[in-house]
């Protein structure tokens, strides 16, 4: 087996991650990148709960610690405690919003203006785009939504095409050998060029993209995969990329399989309720 | 840089965006103090003179996805 020793650079916060053997520095890209299919199932599981999702969260922050040190899988690991940090601060910023957006009384809309710091505009976005990912990832109940919302994230990232470009290149090239470096600071670098002047927001896309990373830890614990070659191979993939959007693809059916029958369900209840009424049946959760 | 502000309980609250859905204009707003306090607010078509809070759960969610479309 060929030895590789990858570095993956996660902005300036973070200390770079170090993984051996090149079977798993593919793993790592493998999976890092089918996250959603993780988050989305702990989702589903969890009763699409951000409270549960973020227990799951701490929970594998115990096991990835055991994992860490069990020599098999060398990850000279990120500073999670930063991610965690970042989850939870993100679900604190959605709590007080709520609260904020619910209580108060009538004011006046009448408009001043001032002029303000630049820096106070990117921060106030960034909050409200945190907030609004944690509240909507806290209510919504189609895992179909949850995709959007990742793939939204996803976007966000391949806009600079700097990171699915090197990994796409990695995969071709079979350039796993070296150091191979995922430029998360170039990546914030291109955002600016781009327009999005905002390092927050760079920021937030670099810890939702963290989470999927949860997904390689967990699979250190089970047998090593295949190489990617012999998985494709005999799964009958071709592409990478393509593999990757109809697996989400065919998530996405299944959501919206799974959402059409609850919505004939519901259909069918009311439609009981309304023959009977004294039916205390109301549908719903 | 410059933006609009309303003031509610005697605090500057800075608009960050206004999203419009069914002649109901919901208000995303910040403290210029403190960006971290944050608060969406709305007014209706045909009261554009006042602001006020959300409803339910249900009605923040809504502005959420508002803005997140």
């Amino acid at each position: 087996m060929e030895d590789s020793n990858v570095t993956i650079h996660r902005g300036g916060k973070h200390e770079p991650v170090n993984i051996t053997q090149h079977e798993e520095v593919v793993k790592f890209f493998r999976e890092n990148r089918d996250g959603g299919k993780f988050m989305s199932d702990e989702l589903r599981r969890n009763n699409s709960n951000i409270d549960d999702v973020l227990g799951v969260f701490d929970h594998r922050e115990q096991k990835k610690a055991e994992t860490v040190d069990s020599g098999r899988f060398r990850v000279e690991r990120i500073d999670s405690t930063s991610r965690m940090n970042q989850g939870r601060a993100a679900k604190e910023v959605s709590d007080r919003l709520r609260k904020n957006s619910l209580e108060g009384k009538k004011s006046s809309n009448s408009r001043g203006k001032t002029k303000t710091d630049k820096n106070w505009k990117t921060a106030a976005v960034s909050l409200l785009i945190i907030a609004s990912f944690a509240g909507g990832l806290g209510l919504k109940d189609s895992v179909a939504d949850v995709y959007s919302t990742i793939k939204k994230t996803d976007e966000l990232k391949q806009e600079t095409r700097t990171y699915q470009q090197q990994i796409d290149e990695a995969f071709t090239n079979k350039t796993f050998t070296g150091d191979t470096q995922i430029d998360y600071e170039g990546i914030a670098q291109m955002l600016e060029k781009d327009g999005i002047d905002n390092k927050d927001l760079y920021m937030t896309v670099a810890a939702l993209g963290e989470v999927k990373a949860d997904a390689v830890l967990d699979s250190a614990s089970n047998p090593p995969a295949d190489s990617i070659e012999s998985y494709m191979r005999n799964n009958n993939i071709t592409s990478i990329n393509d593999w990757m959007e109809k697996t989400v693809q065919q998530e996405i059916l299944k959501d919206q399989e799974r959402e059409t029958q609850r919505q004939l369900d519901t259909i069918f209840k009311d439609s009981e309720n309304t023959a009977s009424p004294k039916s205390n049946n109301i549908g719903g959760k | 840089m410059e933006i609009e502000y309303v003031i509610i309980d005697d605090k500057r609250f800075g608009v960050i965006e206004e999203k419009n859905a069914n002649d109901i204009t919901y208000v995303f707003l910040a403290n210029l103090e403190d960006p971290t306090d944050q608060l969406i607010r709305k007014y209706t078509k045909e009261n554009s003179e006042d602001l006020v809070p959300l409803d339910s759960d249900n009605e923040f969610q809504f502005a959420l996805n508002l803005f997140n479309n």
